[in-house]
């Protein structure tokens, strides 16, 4: 157990010092760059709102580079407003998808999927139109526009389904079977979910639980992954296939908990 | 000799060598060996087998552990003492198939470790597995133990984690120590169907009432 606030032993190893709203914009604003870099996560866990707007100048901020020329702080504040959640970050973030750091690309279109604002489709869909460019955050970009419902994109993300990273095939299947109901999509899926890598099987659960697909869920209990990593892919299977009935305590969704619970109740 | 040679009905040629079915246990290397191999020692029906299952629930191979608690919860009540007495104090994962196989096999002589555990361990799936057993671990115990369980499943109802609270249910549901669940039960089920935050967890409870249709 944690020692209390009046234990004479604290272990900061492990507890990082909590920093006031105004000291961690302060940082975040300062020269240091690890300090801006630390602020800019520190932020993220607060969920404060008031950290929006500091945050959206260090999505501009070129000061931190690497020698690769990506942008390390850019990525931190994009995952930060992601968790704070505010829709005031939206536009900001539609411009950083504009950017060649692919890492910052993914934190941005995560951070969208979070926000859950169809306005970025568009400018997420653009960067799908070509997929023979190499080393795009394909995963990131195919989940997200399929988190915000993109069934526009349906015919850009089919390609995909043939690229050669198995979890971008994977990213793709999930979407398309959510905009299309094409049980052949599952296929990609199940397949993964038997993979000799456990970050496959891993990565395989979590988008079959995505899919909502109702004939994944035995694939689910089953999987050769972390029982508590199946309950939470099965909860979420539940939540996406609910997100489709209408109304809480109708019939069919009376029907989707029938056909699930008798699972969860085995997993536990 | 091959496994397969092992696994062939022996038409009364005696029981299956028990070293060497622990020996393919040990000798495997891939996920398919390990699972036959905890296959065939479960159903040796060996007392001795036990001890080899329950280390596998700590291979990290969850494919591995679901068969071997499988085989561990098919020895009923023998397979109460040596779970007991080999609960893995380090890896959590392992900790949590050996507490899955007390909650299912519901003998009373796990009482004390589920409670214990329920209070003390710091690992959710540990927690979880444990509550999910207590009612039926309960029903089989005496009043003080009944009265305890009934304590810890309903405060469980309030505990901030949704798989805990589910877990509870799950406990609930199973607690009927006179072959019926006690008064009150039903109510308390009610109102965790109306107001728990947590959808799964409400229709959960739902079904717990209507038991007819789930």
């Amino acid at each position: 157990m944690t020692s209390g606030p009046t234990s004479p032993v604290s272990n900061l190893a492990v507890e990082p010092v909590p920093l006031s709203l105004e000291v961690a914009v302060e940082q975040l604003r300062g020269e240091d760059l690890s300090q801006r870099y630390y602020a800019a996560w520190y932020l993220g866990t607060t969920a404060d709102p008031r950290a929006v707007d500091p945050l959206l100048v260090a999505l501009e901020d070129d000061a931190d580079r690497t020698v690769l020329g990506g942008y390390p702080l850019r990525r931190n504040a994009a995952k930060a407003l992601g968790l704070i959640g505010d829709q005031r970050a939206v536009p900001g973030l539609i411009q950083a998808l504009d950017c060649s750091d692919d890492h910052l690309v993914e934190e941005v279109a995560y951070a969208l999927a979070h926000l859950g604002d169809p306005v970025a489709l568009p400018a997420l869909i653009d960067l799908l139109r070509d997929p023979a460019a190499p080393h795009r955050p394909w995963e990131a970009l195919i989940e997200t526009v399929g988190q915000l419902g993109g069934r526009q994109a349906e015919a850009l993300i089919r390609p995909f389904l043939g690229h050669g990273s198995e979890r971008v095939q994977s990213a793709a299947a999930w979407v398309l079977y959510r905009f299309t109901g094409d049980e052949s999509l599952t296929e990609v899926l199940l397949r993964l979910l038997k993979s000799a890598n456990p970050i496959l099987r891993q990565a395989a659960l979590f988008d079959l639980a995505e899919s909502g697909w109702l004939g994944g869920i035995e694939a689910v209990v089953t999987a050769d992954v972390a029982v508590n990593l199946r309950v939470i892919a099965l909860k979420r299977l539940y939540m996406v296939a609910v997100s489709d009935c209408s109304q809480e305590k109708s019939a069919q969704i009376q029907d989707l908990a029938q056909r699930v619970i008798p699972w969860m109740d085995q997993l536990f | 000799m091959s496994l397969s040679t092992v696994l062939q009905p022996d038409g009364g040629a005696g029981s299956p060598d028990l070293a060497l079915l622990v020996q393919h246990l040990e000798q495997a290397t891939d996920p398919g060996q390990m699972e036959r191999a905890v296959d065939a020692l479960g159903s040796c029906g060996q007392v001795g087998a036990l001890p080899h299952l329950i280390k596998a629930f700590g291979f990290n191979r969850p494919g591995v552990a679901d068969r071997a608690l499988l085989a561990v919860v098919a020895f009923g009540e023998q397979a109460v003492e040596p779970l007991l007495s080999t609960i893995d104090g380090y890896d959590y994962g392992a900790r949590a198939y050996s507490v899955r196989a007390l909650a299912r096999i519901g003998d009373p002589r796990a009482f004390d470790f589920l409670v214990e555990a329920i209070q003390t361990d710091f690992a959710p799936s540990v927690k979880r597995a444990a509550v999910r057993g207590l009612g039926r671990v309960a029903s089989a115990g005496d009043a003080h133990q009944q009265a305890r369980a009934l304590e810890v499943l309903t405060h469980s109802l309030q505990d901030p984690d949704w798989g805990l609270r589910y877990a509870a249910l799950c406990g609930l549901a199973e607690f009927q120590p006179q072959g019926s669940p006690p008064d009150g039960i039903r109510e308390i089920v009610a109102r965790v169907g109306e107001e728990d935050p947590d959808s799964l967890v409400r229709v959960k409870a739902l079904g717990i009432l209507q038991p007819e249709v789930s």
